[in-house]
């Protein structure tokens, strides 16, 4: 802009200059407005107002007059006569003046004017006559006079006046309606000008303000800038003002203060050069260095030094003496070595060992060296120390692994991998081996390995692939003695780099004949006893058909003989004798009883086979169901059955069913020689097992037969007594067994018997019987209901 | 003999006590005099399949029943049946299984493959003679055959 290089002063100078013209001119307007006006307002004071009030003023003067003129005309007496007449002449110099006003200030015509006052002026010699008429007595004379042509002079002075009036008025309006537009047009103007002035104002205001705040936005901000640091940061202001100034010189300081930073930046990354190199060898040094003055106190310390003992930097620099580190019994040498070097100068070397804040002791090595000041004088003594820990341990390893190499039970020796030639071998590899000490050492691997066949799996190439690959090898590998003996040895081989021999194989070998040899024992069992299982299996099977078919097959010539008998019977009653009939019945009861066995060996053998299907069982409903069925057919037997609740069973439904057919039948039959029969069923639930008891009061058994009550076939009663196959309680232990579950009897002869059972409360896992064999207490009949 | 009804029973047992047993109580009980019996399941396939030495049968109708053994020579009884079922010409014949076992298996298998009823052969010869007249009574008697088709 074109004022952007004139100062600030001046620009609002000039601002204010502006506002003040405008303010000025528009005052001007206003007032030159004003006067226009006021002219106008004074215009019709002036002329029609004053013309107006002339006019009404003639008019009722002459009224006046008219009305004096006529009461000269009515009376007789001369002295009213004389006093009207005297009051027309005042009236007519009163309308004479007004006339005056008139002419002085009517804008009209002069003629209308001038006519009006011809009229009255006219009217005088009229008025004259008829005074002059009544003074002579001719009353009559008068007042036709005053009545005719008096009135019609009045009459045309009226109407004079009307029109001067009247344009008076009109002049009146028109000087207002101008008076009105003048004020308008004024206020309008005004308007505009006022707006066009405030618009200009502020605009200029607007410029000024952004002319000014611009700048030291800009100049604030690069204040900012370079208070953060960024050097480079200029203010970008051209103008000539006192802001452009201000930024002139503010780019000036700026360059000032760049040129100043850059300088000490440079001194400052010199002097980080030339200090660096000494500060970084000092605070990365994997050693541990620090100085004392010449009390031992120490100044500073690396962080390596702090590594070491365990202190902060802060802890060790607030007076902490190096003594104060050192075990008691070193002071005394250690002293001694500082004042050697203190004497020669000659820095000296020495191991000692330092107490760890949590106190433990680490072992060192010093170089301790003089330090002295820009003088030349001795101020302290400095130190680099080397933590030995791993020197220390590695050393005890070393003592270790030999005295381990020694004893050891395996066998260890070393091959170098260069020429094959066996370098180490321990004691018991020798012994292994058959060779006297240190014999092998300098032979040729060859005389370890078996010359035919290196190893079952692999070949030395490629054991050596898979070490050189992997570091280790691990496998059996068949060796061969001193005297030609092959063995077989478990060998786990690795490399690595021995100081003396280079790269050599590590081996250490365990003879593994003994084991080898169970080895093959244990897979000549297994394979016996999988022949004998497969043995057994089909000798099972064969078992299973076999009882099947001759189940079945038996059945056929029972019924013929059965059926042939009957016949014989039927057909040749005739021909037998009573002996003969009694023969024919033995045959019939022999061959139901046959082939009653024959369905209990079929149940038995089905058992074997049926899959069990487990589900919840109502054992009280099923028990009592059972004994109702079973005393149906027996009308004469007089039992009671005495069942508490019972827990339910998990178990296949029909096989549980077939127990408690078989131990209730059995009851119910042992009993028949008692009047009154009693059963009792019991069921307990304990902690992994339900167990079920069915006892009766009937004729019991011997308990020294407790072990074969439950053997299929085996009866312990006479079958005239007690009817029945034997096969009834095996196939309640053979169910109850296939349940997870084992049974066993209870009783003493002529005592009653109680049958008791178990069956897993959860999912059985499968357990041993514990009824077979020794836990079985149980002898009872062997009787059984088919 | 009827146009429309065989009465025709086929007995296939190979034990001679137990068809001879059979015979006789249906022939006693005036069911049927017209029973054929044979004795393996390769020649009772033959026979009711029309082959072999059978292929020239001269009887028009199918038997109104076969009494099927399951333990047979040859063939065995639930192989002949299937057969019999499987074809479509004999399909329709009912089979009764008249068998000794009382196995699943044996049961099972026989229903599916086809079998009109299983019966079990009771040893004992009264329930053994009263079994045969029922199952003689209800297949022969009671029973209303398959219709013949048009051979």
């Amino acid at each position: 802009m074109l004022l952007n290089n004139v100062k600030i002063s001046t620009r609002l100078s000039l601002g204010l200059i502006l506002i003040f013209i405008v303010l000025f001119s528009l005052t001007l307007f206003a007032i030159s407005r004003m006067d226009i006006l006021s002219d106008q307002t004074t215009k019709i004071y002036r002329h029609p107002l004053t013309v107006s009030n002339a006019v009404l003023r003639i008019h009722a003067n002459i009224i006046k007059m008219h009305r004096s003129m006529k009461d000269v005309a009515l009376t007789n007496d001369p002295a009213i006569i004389e006093e009207s007449a005297r009051t027309v002449d005042q009236l007519e110099a009163e309308v004479l003046k007004d006339f005056r006003v008139i002419d002085e200030r009517f804008l009209g015509e002069k003629k209308q004017y001038e006519a009006a006052l011809v009229t009255f002026v006219n009217w005088k010699p009229i008025r004259d006559e008829v005074i002059l008429l009544m003074n002579k007595g001719m009353r009559m004379e008068a007042a036709d006079i005053t009545r005719g042509k008096g009135a019609l002079y009045v009459e045309n002075i009226e109407s004079a006046m009307q029109f001067l009036g009247n344009f008076a008025q009109s002049k009146a309006t028109e000087f207002l309606q101008n008076a009105e537009q003048t004020r308008r047009s004024s206020f309008r103007l005004m308007y505009i000008m006022l707006t066009i002035a405030m618009f200009t104002c502020l605009l200029f205001a607007i410029y000024l303000f952004r002319s000014i705040t611009g700048p030291i936005k800009a100049l604030s901000a690069a204040t900012d800038r370079i208070g953060t640091g960024d050097l480079d940061s200029r203010v970008q202001i051209e103008s000539e003002d006192e802001i452009g100034q201000l930024a002139k010189s503010f780019n000036r300081m700026t360059d000032d203060l760049e040129r100043i930073t850059a300088s000490r930046d440079t001194r400052t990354s010199e002097l980080a050069q030339i200090t660096g190199r000494f500060t970084g060898l000092f605070n990365s040094s994997k050693d541990a260095i620090g100085w004392a003055d010449l009390d031992g106190t120490l100044i500073d310390v690396n962080k390596a030094f702090c590594t070491l003992t365990g202190y902060t930097r802060e802890e060790l620099l607030s007076g902490t003496k190096y003594q104060e580190l050192t075990p008691q019994e070193y002071h005394a040498e250690e002293a001694e070595l500082i004042r050697d070097l203190l004497e020669t100068g000659e820095p000296v070397e020495y191991e000692k060992e330092n107490i760890r804040k949590d106190g433990s002791r680490v072992p060192l090595f010093l170089t301790v060296f003089i330090v002295k000041d820009e003088n030349n004088n001795t101020i302290g003594v400095a130190a680099i120390i080397k933590d030995i820990t791993e020197q220390k341990s590695a050393e005890v390893d070393r003592r270790y692994h030999s005295e381990v190499t020694l004893n050891m039970s395996e066998g260890v020796y070393l091959t170098r991998v260069n020429d094959g030639i066996i370098v180490y071998a321990n004691p018991k590899f020798e012994e292994m081996f058959g060779y006297g000490p240190g014999e092998m050492v300098g032979q040729h691997v060859s005389i370890v390995n078996a010359p035919t066949e290196v190893s079952p799996e692999e070949t030395v190439g490629e054991i050596m692939g898979i070490l050189l690959k992997t570091g280790t090898w691990q496998g059996e590998i068949q060796n061969i003695k001193k005297d030609g003996t092959p063995f077989w040895c478990y060998a786990s081989v690795s490399v690595f780099v021995h100081p003396e021999h280079g790269k050599v194989l590590i081996s250490v070998h365990t003879d593994i004949t003994e084991k080898k040899k169970v080895e093959d024992q244990i897979i000549t069992l297994n394979v016996d006893l999988r022949r004998r299982t497969l043995e057994l299996e089909s000798l099972n099977s064969e078992l299973e058909s076999f009882s099947y078919s001759v189940s079945h097959d038996l059945k056929v010539p029972l019924r013929a003989i059965d059926g042939f008998s009957s016949i014989l019977k039927e057909d040749f009653s005739d021909a037998l004798n009573d002996e003969g009939r009694r023969i024919l019945d033995v045959i019939n009861s022999s061959v139901h009883r046959m082939s009653e066995l024959i369905n209990d060996i079929l149940e038995f053998s089905r058992l074997g086979r049926q899959s069990v299907k487990k589900s919840e069982v109502n054992i009280e409903e099923l028990a009592k169901n059972i004994f109702k069925e079973q005393m149906q057919s027996l009308p004469d037997r007089r039992v009671t059955l005495k069942i508490d609740p019972m827990p339910p069973a998990k178990a296949d439904e029909s096989m549980i069913r077939q127990v408690f057919i078989n131990l209730i039948s059995n009851a119910i039959k042992f009993t028949g020689d008692r009047e009154t029969g009693v059963l009792e069923i019991k069921g307990v639930s304990g902690d992994n097992e339900t167990v079920y008891n069915v006892k009766d009061n009937g004729i019991g058994f011997d308990m020294k037969y407790a072990d074969k009550i439950f053997k299929v076939f085996h009866r312990l009663h006479n079958t005239n007594d007690f009817e029945g196959t034997g096969v009834g309680l095996a196939l309640v232990e053979r169910i109850i067994n296939r349940h997870g579950g084992h049974v066993w009897a209870e009783g003493s002869v002529n005592k009653g018997t109680i049958i008791s059972f178990s069956l897993p409360s959860e999912t059985p896992s499968i357990r041993p019987n514990k009824h077979s064999g020794k836990i079985s207490r149980a002898v009872g009949h062997n009787e059984v209901v088919s | 003999m009827h146009t429309n009804k065989s009465d025709e029973l086929l007995l296939i047992e190979d034990n001679s006590t137990d068809a001879e047993l059979t015979i006789r109580v249906l022939k006693k009980a005036g069911l049927t005099n017209n029973i054929t019996w044979l004795k393996d399941g390769a020649e009772a396939l033959d026979y009711i399949l029309r082959m072999g030495e059978y292929s020239d049968r001269s009887n028009l109708h199918d038997p109104a029943v076969i009494l099927l053994d399951l333990k047979l020579p040859k063939i065995d009884g639930i192989e002949v049946l299937a057969k019999i079922k499987a074809d479509e010409n004999t399909k329709c014949i009912p089979v009764v299984v008249f068998s000794s076992s009382n196995e699943e298996k044996d049961i099972a298998g026989s229903y599916r493959s086809g079998a009109n009823s299983y019966i079990v052969k009771p040893v004992d010869f009264d329930l053994f003679s009263e079994t045969v007249r029922q199952v003689g009574t209800y297949w022969m008697q009671l029973n209303t055959p398959p219709p013949a088709e048009g051979k």
